[in-house]
């Protein structure tokens, strides 16, 4: 088995008669699950634990009061710990009109989307639970699943004011997946990958090479990505869910106790999945930004053992700190902007966010082709990347033709790079094989050592940033 | 604990019962909005096995447009269309057994057919080699992007491979080692120039190759670069090949062994009809053929319009690297514009339809 | 160990899937129901598809077909349903026995 079910290399190193314990497959593939599972329970349950604390200071302060200050010292440290213990005691009640089995499921539908969601996110460099392919495909596709938690407790919970919240809730939810799947399709788009190990290992370097940096495009898009974030996890302004002066509670009004935290949990689980998938898409993930740290991170890495532990323990907490940082910034905003009306949220999807997400998508693929219409900036290569000046891109289109160095490239055809592979041209109807490449022969005797200076540069592309592959971790 | 159970069993036993457990709940139920629960069970299980059967991205769109579009737009539905809460518009229970009877009828059928159809090609030989490579498990994102545009290979149409120097039968390794007994072939073969080789493997899943760091004939074994993981052990068959050379980003050639017979270089087409597929390091990547130039005796080179080295494996020049030659098909871009002006269209119509009209009362009138 | 399940058993899991796809869509009387039980025939096709990609020289063409498939179903359900809500609106019931303007 290869793929999801690859488990990282602890399954490999559990099969593994040499070197590991030799167990059989099964039982190696159950064991490192339950592994994971245990290790991100913890995110997924410490992350509402913290947030929710976070969430009540920060609004008592915005509000000019102390929030929290008895339980736990004077900051009411432990006040989440104290909100679990009441709920947790709290009488299991289910509406006797209600669909009881559909009523009882419903929070589990919230939980475990949001949680297996967190499956493929990775935390450093090497560190997730399953280094999918398809890793942000597969976050997105399962952040969908919520919509049904949702929909089946506003159904089966038998009240009017549930049902109006559900439905309300859920349109909202599936109109933001459209423009959140073409915000995270523009880092991809430019990195080449849709794997998240990847995107997190392209914006190595300095912060200017954080994805939110690259072109003005990518940094509207992070913005556009961070609205319609806080907008699926039916956050405020968004939050019509909660809506207390309007619905009572909207879905979950007839939920009480264990499975109404059930779901909160899995809003703040979902919030923080979201900042943090903003962290590693557009702000450099667990990178520092400061090459000089990185460097010796990444040298720690290399080495492997403990200092290579502590050096992935170090861009773990950068990354938890990015998501926590955006987090904040969604309780911020919480607190100061009123409320949309349901109207009004879905015209700012449907007439607003996604037209500007179109054409963001739009301007991220032409950008490379302005970039080249208009500088001199030298080009360099590493393997599948192109470096032009300080972008970044994986392809180039084929009308504009190559600007290659001179020098050991003198033997490779004058034709167009016709990358079939990611423009929509056919086989057949290659018209631009044949046009003449307008800028390419007044240019083409560059300066040898221009194309080389990116390449000197040791911190520079993608390849230098490759971690030693690790024993076993073959796919 | 699961001893004797392989982990691949062990999930599809466990995806197979909640599809086939959720699609007969779903028959069974009398409510519709329990029926939409459990088609989402058994739908979501399905997805679970594409990801066994190595189908990640397939998967991931069954998740997101099955399960996360389609059927949340039938619970809208569903929704939209319900006259009072939890009402229950039963099947008699005469129909229901009728109903029931002809489908254990047609399951029979079925699972008859499934069982006694031999698996043969149409020319009614046993297939011998299977198409599913472990080089493309859980990596068809790409082939599949490059398939839906156009780039897509002809089956069964390799006009070229690297060309074998030595092989056998019985290459052993165990699972996650780098080192592999072959047999007394490698005592005949010997490193010709400068051109690395590449073990290529034979595994029951598929074709397998892995650049060779170095060999001991006295020992009989061959070291690879890199380890190969899920595999089942035992003998199989292998091929020492001379390898072709990549070389990173520009220029895109590759550097071509000696030993091609000149009538199959021949066959090779210089107008981008024909593409090279390179296996590297675990990873199939493909570029089409722009130019070549060879000669058997020297060698020669491939001009290719896209750098073969994976953004993942960009080790430095001349990496030696398995490869096939083989001839382009049409791809999949007809298909995928009609689907899209499709949609379009779908949209539009599907809106167009459940526009709000105005609704007929109870009595009748409107 | 060596996997003992392979392809048929796969076929099979396809064909129960199908056979139940029929039998919702022969038994039930709410239209939704009747589109529930053709998302299951789309899906029983799909688990072929992907079975045969694996485990025979059918390769990546079967994920493509596969592709394809959900997208025409997501496709066929969207038009599906907005018939099915015109007859809603037009006969205020979604049983569909009671479609029989035509009867006779």
């Amino acid at each position: 088995m290869s793929g999801i079910f690859a488990a990282g290399s602890l399954a490999e190193y559990l099969k593994d008669p040499v070197e590991g314990w030799g167990w059989s497959e099964s039982t190696a593939y159950v064991v490192a699950a339950i592994v994971h599972v245990v290790l991100l329970i913890n995110v997924f349950a410490l992350a509402p634990f913290f947030f929710i604390w976070l969430e009540r200071k920060a609004s008592g302060r915005i509000q000019d009061r102390l929030g929290p200050t008895r339980v736990g010292g004077k900051f009411g440290w432990l006040q989440s710990l104290a909100d679990g213990v009441k709920l947790i005691q709290k009488e299991d009640l289910c509406p006797p009109a209600a669909d009881s089995m559909l009523f009882r499921v419903a929070p589990y539908l919230v939980c475990i989307s949001s949680f297996a969601a967190f499956v493929f996110l990775p935390f450093s460099e090497g560190w997730t639970a399953v280094a999918a392919d398809v890793g942000l495909f597969l976050i997105v596709a399962i952040l969908s699943l919520e919509v049904f938690g949702i929909i089946l407790a506003g159904y089966a919970s038998a009240s009017k004011w549930s049902l109006f919240g559900g439905m309300r809730e859920a349109a909202q939810m599936v109109s933001y997946e459209i423009p959140l799947a073409i915000c995270a399709l523009v880092p991809i788009v430019t990195i080449g990958s849709l794997n998240l190990s990847d995107i997190g290992r392209a914006q190595s370097g300095w912060i200017i090479d954080w994805m939110i940096f690259h072109d003005p495009f990518t940094f509207c898009t992070f913005f556009v990505y961070f609205t319609v974030a806080t907008a699926s996890c039916k956050r405020a302004p968004f939050d019509l869910a909660e809506a207390e002066s309007e619905l009572v509670g909207g879905f979950h009004t007839e939920y009480s106790g264990m499975r109404w935290s059930f779901f909160f949990m899995g809003e703040y689980a979902s919030m923080f999945l979201v900042c943090a998938l903003a962290a590693i898409l557009f702000l450099g993930a667990w990178h520092t930004g400061l090459p000089v740290v990185d460097d010796m991170l990444q040298t720690a890495r290399d080495a492997g053992g403990a200092s290579g532990y502590l050096a992935n323990l170090l861009g773990m907490a950068i990354t938890i700190f990015k998501g926590g940082l955006l987090v904040f910034v969604q309780i911020w905003l919480r607190w100061t902007l009123p409320r949309l009306r349901i109207d009004q949220v879905m015209m700012t999807c449907l007439k607003y966010l996604i037209p500007i997400s179109c054409f963001l998508f739009l301007g991220v693929i032409v950008w490379p082709m302005l970039w080249l219409t208009v500088s001199d900036a030298p080009i360099s290569h590493e393997g599948n990347t192109v470096r032009i000046g300080t972008t970044r891109t994986t392809w180039l289109p084929s009308a504009l033709g190559d600007r290659m160095p001179a020098g050991p490239a003198a033997a490779a055809p004058a034709g167009a790079w016709s990358n079939s592979d990611n423009d929509g041209s056919n086989d057949s109807s290659d018209a631009e094989t044949g046009e003449p490449q307008p800028a390419a022969p007044a240019e083409a005797p560059e300066d040898p050592a221009v194309g080389n200076t990116a390449a000197d540069d040791p911190k520079s592309g993608f390849a230098s940033r490759r971690p030693r592959r690790r024993q076993g971790g073959q796919r | 604990m699961f001893d004797g159970i392989s982990g691949h069993d062990l999930f599809f036993w466990a995806f197979a019962l909640a599809a086939c457990g959720g699609a007969v709940a779903v028959v069974v139920s009398q409510s519709v909005v329990r029926m939409a629960f459990w088609l989402i069970v058994s739908l979501g299980s399905v997805a679970g096995l594409f990801f066994l059967l190595h189908a990640d991205f397939v998967g991931a769109a069954q998740l997101l447009i099955y399960v996360g579009g389609t059927i949340v737009l039938l619970v809208f539905g569903l929704m939209l269309t319900a006259s009072g809460p939890f009402l229950k518009i039963a099947t008699s229970p005469g129909e229901g057994i009728l109903a029931g009877g002809i489908g254990l009828l047609l399951l029979s059928l079925l699972v008859w057919t499934v069982m006694t159809t031999q698996a043969t090609d149409w020319t009614g030989a046993p297939p011998t080699e299977q198409a599913f490579d472990p080089g493309v498990a859980g990596h068809t994102t790409r082939p599949l992007g490059a398939a839906l545009l156009g780039l897509r290979p002809q089956p069964a149409s390799v006009l070229v491979s690297a060309p074998v120097r030595a092989s056998g039968e019985n290459a052993q390794m165990s699972n996650g080692s780098a080192i592999i007994q072959v047999d007394a072939a490698l005592r005949a073969h010997s490193e010709t120039g400068d051109r690395p080789s590449v073990l290529r493997l034979y595994l029951p899943q598929g074709r397998v190759s892995s650049r060779i760091q170095s060999m001991d004939a006295d020992a009989g074994t061959v070291t690879v670069s890199n380890t190969f993981t899920s595999i089942r052990g035992g003998t199989n068959r292998f091929e020492i090949v001379t390898a072709g050379n990549v070389l990173t980003g520009f220029p895109r050639v590759m550097q071509l062994p000696t030993g091609i017979a000149a009538s199959d270089m021949n066959k090779v087409p210089r107008d981008g009809s024909a593409m090279v597929q390179v296996l590297n390091n675990g990873q199939r990547t493909t570029a089409r053929i722009t130019d070549w130039e060879y000669d058997t005796d020297t060698g020669g080179t491939l001009t290719v319009d896209r750098s073969l080295m994976d953004t993942k494996n960009s080790a430095g020049d001349g990496q030696a690297v398995d490869f096939d030659i083989v001839r382009l098909g049409t791809g999949y871009l007809l298909p995928f514009e009609v689907v899209s002006v499709h949609l379009l269209v779908v949209l539009v119509g599907a809106a167009y339809l459940a526009r709000a009209k105005r609704r007929v009362t109870a009595e009748g009138q409107s | 160990m060596q996997d003992v399940v392979t392809l048929k058993f796969y076929l099979v899991v396809g064909a129960i899937l199908f056979v139940c796809g029929i039998v919702c869509m022969a038994s039930k009387r709410n239209a939704i129901g009747v589109l529930m039980g053709v998302e299951l025939v789309l899906n029983a096709a799909n688990v072929n598809f992907v079975a045969f990609a694996r485990y025979t020289k059918l390769g990546l063409d079967g994920h493509i077909f596969s592709l394809f498939v959900i997208v025409l179903a997501a496709a066929e359900a969207a038009v599906a349903l907005a018939i099915a809500l015109n007859f809603y609106n037009n006969h205020l019931t979604i049983d569909v026995d009671r479609g029989d303007h035509l009867h006779g």
